[in-house]
């Protein structure tokens, strides 16, 4: 996966008369490999710039490279294609299919893939080998955010996208699905972004990207991030 | 002054504005459909009422030789009899043709039982001896106004009328003599005389308005004994108001039996999405309880959702029923009714019934769904509903096919069996609109196949020859040797005869009798095997069999006009659609009758029969080639033909909507999922099977319970509309069956096509954002 790319992205939201500028001129650069989170406050722009990187929304104005494209100028087959190969998002309340088990879920996001990891290595690597062909509804939260990891990393992508995956856990549950994550982009080598507001998570990361309505207060790389065993929240 | 918790209302009323169409688009064909037949059927019952009471139709007529002025007194002192009347009745050939006629009736001074309700002109006086009132069919038909004269009578005989005026009566709302099918007004009337302008015709007829509370067998009784040998009819086996009473009794149960499944149909599919729009707004009633709404007041708004539907259905379905169903049926209704047509009425209590289990389906939808989902406390409705577990079904632990099934497969397995509910309810939508459709496919098939065979393999002749009188067998071979294209025939001899059913009432079939060899008409019985023209016995309808209470074996006496009986055996049953005819062949008719055997009936075979050379034969009374019967009978099926025309287009409108509503509610349902599937990458193809084969496989599992569901509903409607002369049997019908099952399954690709366009639109981010 080549780097990722913001240059001088702005969205705007369109609500009748009123224009919103959910985004404005964000620039920054996030070196592949990296596990970057970003930020901020609630409205200060991290899900929009989420859901832009993910191809789920178009920019008003500026550039996005990734997966070494220009995905600001893709179609919407071309988006569909660049979310079913190159993206993988775990979301903050699971979204997991609810009449398929925990490895069925996995399952289904090796169907739309070219060359996918092996759905129980991928749970394996998530630390839920146990409970594979247990029903969502089975199991707790911390749980159901991992199968949500594993759907994702099987897919085998360069890049994770991940939406608040601690913001529906408690703290031990949300720090171990923090682990997980780490562990994903250091064992594998894949580019993770986080998006939260709780800033403790940040110590953690190898770049922190902090946003404050719709702009980037500041982008910081850190040479040596906390151990997560460190951190307390 | 609306208040908020209104107006929020409001906004999801808009939001939902589509389904709620829907609803209100099913709830319309419902009503429509059930209130439209009953308005028919209420309409020609009421003015048909009103006439029969206000021109005081007689209960009974008796019909006998020679009516004296003792006669008539004594038949009015029985204590049963409220008015009795006596005149002189006889058919009039006009102007010396042959194959038209009036029957005239001679009355005695001013008629109080079926008065004649005057059109133009004016009523007779006591000393009109050379006037006559006409009937208004026979005068709009044959140009004839008051003022005009005409010529009455055999040649020889005739004599000229002045019409004083044109009249109605309610003995002739349908008229249809001499065993025509249908009424033929341009040869056929009435006319009213005074009796002293007909000296040399003796009374023969008695009409009499009975007790309500009188019984019937005694009085018929008591009449026989005051005025010697007579045959009485009641007014259910009367010509014409037995013939309409049969037909409105039949249109009135197909109008009952198909609607009410309509209805249920129609009432299942909105309790259920009334019932899951308010399930979807649960988390809303919770904020609402947390701020202090009471159960009560929040019921009452949402009651909103109710009348939201019930009015414009109650208006839509009003309009529908009115201008399009009634006024349709009633439209075929006044060519062969005489009735005074004042259009179709503004309502019947259908309407209101209809109306009124619409209000309460959808209003019980609201209150049941609140009421259940308020029982909650405030805290657990606000929170969000789990979504709906997943687990293993029946399908899985058949391994061989379980493992065979493709990913995909699997997945809409497991979705079918997730909300047996939603399950359920699509499969009894599916059953009853596809059992609906494939009932009105039933129905055209029935008759077509009805039809086709009484014109293929029951009359075989290629004409029918009715004649004046009797002609010897070798008259009548010269009568048929005259026609072009005629090379060969059967003579019949026909007699009106009268039988009392069960209950003592009296049907006036005729007795056919047939030569025995004869090869004019195919019997079969009721598997469609040939049943040979038995040489002791007679063969009877299934329907006559049923009036009589007679089985194979059994003995019914028939009595002929001049009061001789003829005991005849039944040897057998056959199936004969149309009419009520009893059959014997000449050499059984011998053995129980000393009635010479005579030609009354002739039937021609041969192609290109030359009809036209015997209507100026003064022998002949009436001539109808294959394809003048053929046509009639299609128009005695005009107005069946009609319903089951409405019934196919409106349950393919009820099939659309069930499924439209199906479909909406179970995407609805699904978008989070669906937009999970849209974020991982999923192409529109791939989502579309994932997301909409539930709904095809709901389908074609429902098909085959909707056939079987449609054939019973079939035989019932059938069953129902079956008529003293007349029975239609329950077709299978392949190609109705495909064509129904194929429009049912048309319809779901269709839903899924457009719901398929909706996929592109789901908006990824707002779909995943919370847990609603």
């Amino acid at each position: 996966m080549a780097d990722i790319v913001f240059q001088d992205v702005s969205k705007d939201y369109r609500m009748g008369e009123t224009v919103i500028r959910a985004v404005s001129n964000v620039s920054f650069t996030v070196k592949s490999g990296e596990f970057c989170i970003v930020l901020g406050p609630s409205g200060a722009g991290k899900t929009t710039i989420l859901n832009l990187l993910g191809g789920m929304e178009t920019v008003t104005s500026g550039r996005i490279l990734a997966a070494g494209k220009d995905i600001t100028t893709m179609g919407d087959i071309e988006l569909t294609d660049y979310r079913r190969y190159e993206i993988g998002f775990v979301f903050q309340f699971y979204n997991l299919i609810p009449n398929l088990t925990a490895l069925e879920n996995v399952e289904l996001a090796r169907q739309v893939c070219e060359s996918p990891l092996d759905p129980e290595e991928a749970l394996r690597v998530v630390g839920l080998s146990g409970r594979v062909n247990n029903f969502p509804a089975q199991l707790s939260g911390g749980e159901q955010q991992r199968v949500a990891i594993a759907r994702a990393v099987c897919k085998n992508p360069g890049l994770l996208l991940c939406d608040e995956p601690t913001g529906a856990l408690d703290t031990e549950t949300g720090k171990s699905i923090i682990g997980v994550l780490l562990d994903i982009s250091r064992g594998l080598g894949k580019t993770v972004i986080v998006i939260t507001h709780n800033a403790l998570i940040a110590t953690v990361a190898d770049r922190v990207i902090e946003m404050k309505n719709g702009r980037v207060v500041s982008d910081s790389k850190q040479a040596i991030p906390a151990s997560l065993e460190a951190v307390k929240w | 002054m609306v208040n908020m918790l209104q107006r929020k209302i409001i906004r999801d009323v808009l939001e939902h504005r589509w389904a709620l169409a829907a609803i209100i688009c099913v709830c319309t064909l419902g009503i429509a459909l059930f209130s439209g037949f009953n308005l028919y059927v209420s309409t020609i019952e009421g003015g048909l009422g009103r006439a029969y009471s206000r021109q005081n139709l007689a209960d009974y007529w008796v019909y006998t030789l020679d009516v004296t002025n003792e006669d008539i007194a004594r038949v009015r002192t029985l204590a049963a009899v409220s008015l009795a009347e006596r005149r002189k009745t006889l058919d009039l050939p006009i102007n010396g043709s042959a194959n038209a006629s009036l029957r005239v009736h001679g009355v005695e001074g001013k008629s109080e039982v079926n008065i004649p309700e005057l059109v133009s002109g004016s009523l007779l006086d006591e000393s009109d001896m050379d006037a006559l009132l006409l009937d208004s069919r026979f005068a709009e038909a044959n140009g004839i106004s008051a003022g005009d004269s005409m010529v009455l009578g055999d040649i020889g005989q005739s004599r000229e009328w002045w019409v004083k005026g044109i009249v109605r009566d309610v003995e002739y709302v349908y008229y249809a003599p001499n065993g025509i099918t249908i009424p033929n007004y341009q040869k056929y009337g009435f006319a009213y005389v005074n009796a002293d302008s007909l000296p040399l015709v003796g009374y023969n007829e008695i009409i009499l308005v009975s007790e309500k509370t009188a019984d019937q067998v005694e009085l018929a009784a008591q009449i026989r004994a005051a005025v010697g040998s007579a045959v009485v009819i009641d007014r259910g086996y009367h010509a014409s108001v037995g013939k309409i009473a049969d037909d409105l009794t039949g249109n009135r149960h197909i109008g009952t039996v198909f609607p009410i499944v309509f209805f249920l149909t129609a009432a299942l599919i909105t309790w259920i999405t009334v019932g899951r729009m308010l399930d979807n707004q649960r988390q809303c009633l919770g904020t609402l309880r947390s701020l202090g709404f009471s159960k009560r007041e929040i019921t009452v708004r949402y009651a909103v959702y109710g009348s939201i539907i019930t009015i414009p259905s109650m208006v839509l379905g009003w309009i529908v029923s009115r201008s399009v169903i009634a006024r349709t049926l009633y439209s075929v209704a006044v060519i062969y009714y005489t009735i005074d047509a004042r259009g179709v009425d503004l309502f019947s209590i259908h309407f209101l019934t209809a109306a009124l289990s619409v209000a309460v389906v959808t209003c019980g939808a609201v209150y049941l769904t609140c009421r259940k989902a308020l029982a909650s406390m405030p805290a657990a409705l606000a929170r969000p509903i789990p979504p709906a577990s997943g687990h293993r079904i029946l399908l899985e632990r058949i391994t061989p096919l379980w493992s065979r099934l493709s990913f995909s497969g699997k997945i809409v397995a497991r979705n079918l069996f997730r909300n047996k509910a939603r399950m359920a309810m699509g499969l009894a939508g599916c059953v009853g609109s596809a059992a609906l459709i494939l009932c009105g496919f039933g129905i055209m098939a029935s008759i077509d196949g009805m039809i086709e065979k009484t014109f293929s393999e029951i009359i075989l002749y290629d004409a029918e020859v009715k004649l004046n009188s009797s002609l010897t067998i070798d008259e009548a071979a010269a009568l048929a040797g005259a026609v072009g294209g005629a090379d060969g025939f059967d003579a019949a001899l026909s007699l009106g005869v009268t039988l009392y059913d069960r209950e003592g009432a009296a049907i006036s079939p005729y007795l056919v009798v047939l030569e025995d060899l004869q090869v004019s008409l195919g019997f079969m019985d009721a598997k469609g095997g040939p049943v040979e023209l038995p040489t002791r016995g007679a063969l009877i309808t299934p329907r006559m069999a049923l009036v009589m209470g007679a089985g194979v074996g059994d003995t019914i006496n028939a009595e002929g006009m001049d009061g001789t009986m003829f005991p005849l055996l039944v040897s057998g049953i056959v199936d004969f659609p149309v009419g009520s005819e009893i059959y014997i062949s000449r050499s059984a008719f011998m053995e129980i009758s000393s009635i010479p055997f005579a030609a009354r009936v002739l039937f021609l075979r041969g192609e290109n029969i030359d009809a036209a050379s015997l209507s100026n034969d003064y022998r002949v009374a009436l001539v109808e080639t294959k394809e003048e019967i053929h046509g009639n009978l299609n128009a005695v099926l005009e107005i069946l033909q009609g319903m089951q025309s409405i019934l196919i287009v409106f349950s393919g409108l009820l099939s659309f909507a069930v499924m439209m509503t199906l479909g909406r509610m179970n995407f609805d349902e699904r978008v989070r999922e669906l937009a999970t599937l849209k974020v991982l990458g999923f192409h529109m193809n791939e989502m579309k099977q994932l997301a909409l084969r539930d709904n095809i496989w709901i389908t074609v599992l429902g098909l085959p319970a909707g056939v079987a569901v449609s054939r019973l509903l079939l035989g019932m409607v059938l069953s129902l509309a079956t008529t003293s002369d007349m029975e239609i049997a329950s077709r299978v019908s392949v190609p109705g069956i495909l064509t129904g099952c194929a429009l049912t399954l048309a319809f779901t690709l269709f839903v899924n096509f457009l719901m398929g366009r909706r996929l592109k639109d789901i908006d990824m981010i707002s779909s995943l954002k919370s847990v609603e």
